[in-house]
């Protein structure tokens, strides 16, 4: 494991925004769990310290038991500090009118299990004080994203452990919470459902909404935080933005349309003569499961089959759609992957030129396909091409959900 | 629901975690479940049970019988609902989707409260009927005379007055006082020379002479209609067999013409009820009513069973509502304690702790005799008690008399015996019971409880 402690130090917490409102402040927080006798008997939380800006998504990475959970727990207000101090928009996790910003999903399904799924969503409306027409409008919304509104007359109990996690994000967002804190949004979900999590957290953050993951499922933390912290042992490890901390400044992987033979030879005999032939890597690109899968039941769905369980939730609901951020969605979207794109363009990448040590040290190319069949080379994906066309799926599937004049 | 929006918004989180215990005791089949229970109860116990043909012995197994398995029942699924809906849900996790919403803690506790009690309501509701409905039923199958009966004496309600009980504490310290001014004894044992003038002077309001008159002077006569004067004595012999003597009773002031005169052979050791004609009150608004000893042998009026003038002041079913009101508040008591237990204690414990409270409450009985005697032995010979036996009682015995004190403070009210014998259960009896069980141990509870919970972390390592 990479020990980035002294990154937390010399990285500020967040980057250019820093001037936006600190929805969650955590300072030396400590919690001694303790026996019948009040004597010691776990520290699972020791001097942590964070800060959560307005808009963020903020991964808690760690393995089990790693504290992350009794972080949240406190965060809540479920469990007290025994040292330390937090803060949640400005007031203790205590304090009842500040629960009302916030939208919360166990990591287990603590739902009723004798209630419908349209009565649990009612029920914890009531607990927020909606109106009686609020309550039933927002529901219908929420079991039409989260793909339950086939099943809505079927008790929780009755639910398989994915349908529990759907109704447990459904109740999570009946109160259009500011604050999102969800404990590992995915467990249980189907690679589809899982997207939808994803796809569903980015379009919350866009509106401005702060998240909170919780997780070990390292693919979803990457996919939709900005900033993390990995805990072990009740520490913070490392904590950053995911540029920061998962960037190999050494390495470049350059990702290239297919080229003529003698073009490839080319390219790959100017990069033999200042890197070593076993450092550079060639490969063809492969697609990610998750993606294949998403293709397969794609078409399986335009093919009309049937399923007895849930289905897959479309549309984000329209009350988490309002508001006046939402015409910045597109724009996000869109510096997010300008962002990644940075790297040098490849015409300058490829203009012959005596590379100087310095310039090998700083070298842009990592790696490049190389053709050495007969074939024609495979075009490879570079990483960032690949974010960008993942990037490019995100934005597609929000402009359908988020409505396409947004 | 939209019947959330016509209250005020504060309520609606508390009416929606009320709803929800309620729809979980439903859903569960325990309200289902408990009213059948009790349905069966109400119509099978005096099947099980014959009674005598009398209007007494029916009033006893339908009113008495019925209504002690009932509360029985009912107390302990009280307890066992709010045991389990709270520790259950603590445990289980749900708690925690509640304390993360915009609800404060003694709301969540207030909430469960409320829904448990709308559960009771349900089911005291059944229970009244059932036994309203069945009194009414069985009440057919009484030859005429004892239909009367019932239906003057004990479907009804009336107010029990007594004749003033004089003041013997304080009878007997004049009356010492007088000896000790008189007598300037030097050394004397005061508490029991006091105890036994003011058992002397005890026995001689109790007994009547043969050939003497005793007159008591009880309020609460009627203009109306007649009232019905309750009254149980014994003779001054040691072994109590009952006997039936001659007696001759005098209602009014004996030296105007507004009297009445009865002659009646009763049997002692037994209650029995005179019908007393209206308008025979003295000036001051007091029923003069005499008791000519026309037997060889003294006879006692104990002073708990002394005469009382029983004034019909309200129906049947007003009486068995206000009952059921004082039952209510007893039932919410043993909410508020099972509540109460769950808020700090694990399911297991709070059920067994909460359980041996309603066990110790039945052994009220017991309890009262050994806080009396002030002793849990009964030896009778003082040589016979060991240095063991004294330090057991040191122990013992003070915890004993608070629990004597607080059960009394509860059961003091209880609407059963006064209901199979037609005697009223007064507002003022079921707002004292509120009032006392509600406001002062219910609300004593409340306070540990709401601490207990505020406090309580109510999620774990593991959860």
């Amino acid at each position: 494991m990479i020990d980035l402690t002294e990154n937390i130090e010399k990285q500020p917490a967040s980057t250019p925004t820093d001037n936006r409102e600190n929805v969650v402040s955590v300072r030396a927080l400590s919690k001694v769990f303790k026996d019948f006798w009040g004597r010691p008997k776990a520290k699972a939380v020791n001097d942590v310290s964070f800060e959560i800006k307005k808009g963020e998504v903020f991964g808690l990475l760690g393995p089990n038991g790693s504290g992350k959970s009794t972080t949240i727990k406190m965060l809540l207000g479920l469990l007290n500090p025994t040292k330390g101090f937090i803060e949640i928009f400005g007031h203790s996790p205590r304090h009842v009118k500040t629960k009302e910003r916030i939208g919360y999903l166990p990591e287990e399904s603590y739902l009723y299990k004798y209630l419908d799924s349209r009565e649990t969503l009612d029920f914890f409306g009531n607990l927020f004080q909606l109106h009686s027409e609020e309550r039933a409008k927002r529901a219908e919304q929420l079991l039409e994203m989260v793909g339950l509104n086939q099943v809505r007359s079927r008790t929780v109990g009755e639910f398989s452990k994915g349908m529990q996690r759907r109704i447990g994000l459904a109740q999570a967002l009946i109160n259009d919470p500011d604050l999102v804190i969800l404990d590992e949004p995915t467990a249980g979900l189907d690679p589809i459902g899982c997207r939808e999590v994803k796809d569903l957290i980015t379009a919350l953050a866009n509106r401005g909404k702060t998240v909170i993951i919780s997780s070990h499922l390292l693919s979803d933390v990457e996919d939709v935080c900005d900033r993390v912290v990995i805990y072990y042992g009740g520490k913070i490890q490392a904590m950053g933005t995911l540029k920061e901390l998962l960037t190999e400044r050494e390495t470049v992987r350059l990702t290239l349309p297919t080229l003529p033979r003698e073009k490839m030879d080319q390219v790959l005999a100017m990069i033999r003569k200042d890197v070593a032939e076993d450092r550079i890597q060639i490969d063809n690109p492969t697609q990610n499961l998750e993606s294949y899968f998403l293709g397969v039941v794609k078409r399986a769905r335009e093919n009309e089959q049937q399923t007895s369980g849930a289905t897959s939730g479309s549309t984000v609901a329209h009350y988490l759609r309002e508001g006046g951020e939402e015409k910045d969605q597109k724009a996000k979207i869109l510096d997010r992957l300008a962002a990644d794109l940075a790297p040098t363009p490849i015409a300058e990448l490829l203009e012959e030129k005596p590379a100087t040590t310095e310039q090998k040290q700083d070298a842009n190319l990592a790696s490049l396909a190389e053709a050495e069949a007969p074939k024609p080379v495979a075009p490879v994906v570079s990483k960032a091409a690949e974010r960008k066309a993942s990037d490019e799926k995100a934005d597609d599937k929000l402009s359908s959900l988020l409505g396409g004049d947004n | 629901m939209k019947g959330y929006d016509a209250l005020p918004k504060s309520w609606q989180p508390v009416l929606s975690v009320a709803r929800l215990t309620f729809r979980a005791a439903t859903r569960f089949r325990v309200v289902q479940f408990l009213v059948l229970l009790l349905l069966a109860l109400v119509v099978s116990l005096p099947l099980v049970l014959k009674h005598d043909g009398t209007a007494l012995g029916l009033a006893r197994i339908v009113i008495t019988y019925s209504l002690g398995s009932i509360i029985t029942i009912l107390g302990f699924s009280t307890l066992w609902l709010a045991v389990g809906n709270l520790a259950r849900e603590v445990e289980d996790g749900q708690m925690q989707m509640l304390a993360v919403k915009p609800l404060a803690r003694w709301k969540i506790l207030f909430g469960k409260w409320l829904g448990i009690m709308a559960v009771n309501t349900l089911l005291l509701a059944v229970s009244a009927t059932a036994v309203g409905s069945l009194l009414n039923y069985r009440s057919r199958q009484l030859n005429a005379d004892e239909r009367q009966i019932l239906t003057e004496q004990i479907l009804t309600a009336r107010a029990p007055h007594r004749a003033p009980t004089p003041d013997f504490d304080g009878m007997a310290r004049e009356q010492l006082e007088a000896s000790v001014a008189e007598n300037q004894p030097t050394e004397f044992d005061r508490p029991s020379v006091l105890a036994k003038i003011r058992a002397d002077l005890l026995a001689r309001h109790e007994a009547v002479l043969p050939q003497y008159v005793r007159q008591w002077k009880i309020p609460g006569s009627t203009t109306d209609r007649p009232a019905m004067l309750r009254l149980k004595f014994r003779t001054a012999r040691g072994v109590h067999e009952p006997v039936r003597l001659p007696t001759a009773w005098i209602f009014g002031e004996i030296n105007s013409s507004n009297h009445v005169r009865l002659e009646a052979v009763l049997t002692t050791d037994t209650f029995h009820e005179l019908a007393v004609p209206p308008d025979l009150a003295d000036t001051d608004g007091l029923l003069p009513v005499h008791f000519v000893n026309l037997t060889g042998e003294t006879v006692v009026f104990d002073l708990a069973d002394g005469p009382e003038l029983l004034v019909p002041e309200a129906g049947f079913p007003i009486n068995l509502l206000r009952a059921f009101a004082i039952l209510y508040c007893w039932l919410g008591l043993a909410a508020a304690l099972g509540l109460a237990a769950a808020c700090r204690l694990n399911f297991n414990v709070a059920a067994f702790f909460a359980v041996s409270v309603l066990l110790i409450g039945t052994f009220d009985g017991t309890i009262a005799d050994v806080s009396e005697r002030g002793s849990v032995w009964n030896i009778p010979e003082p040589e016979l008690v060991t240095t063991a036996h004294r330090v057991t009682d040191w122990l013992l015995v003070p915890m004993i008399r608070l629990l004597d004190f607080l059960l009394g403070a509860i059961t003091n009210y209880s609407p059963i015996e006064s209901l199979s014998l037609g005697r009223s259960v007064s507002w003022t009896q079921v707002a004292a019971a509120f009032g006392q069980c509600w406001l002062g141990f219910g609300g004593l509870l409340a306070i540990v409880a709401i601490t207990a919970f505020s406090r309580r972390e109510l999620a774990n390592p593991d959860s």
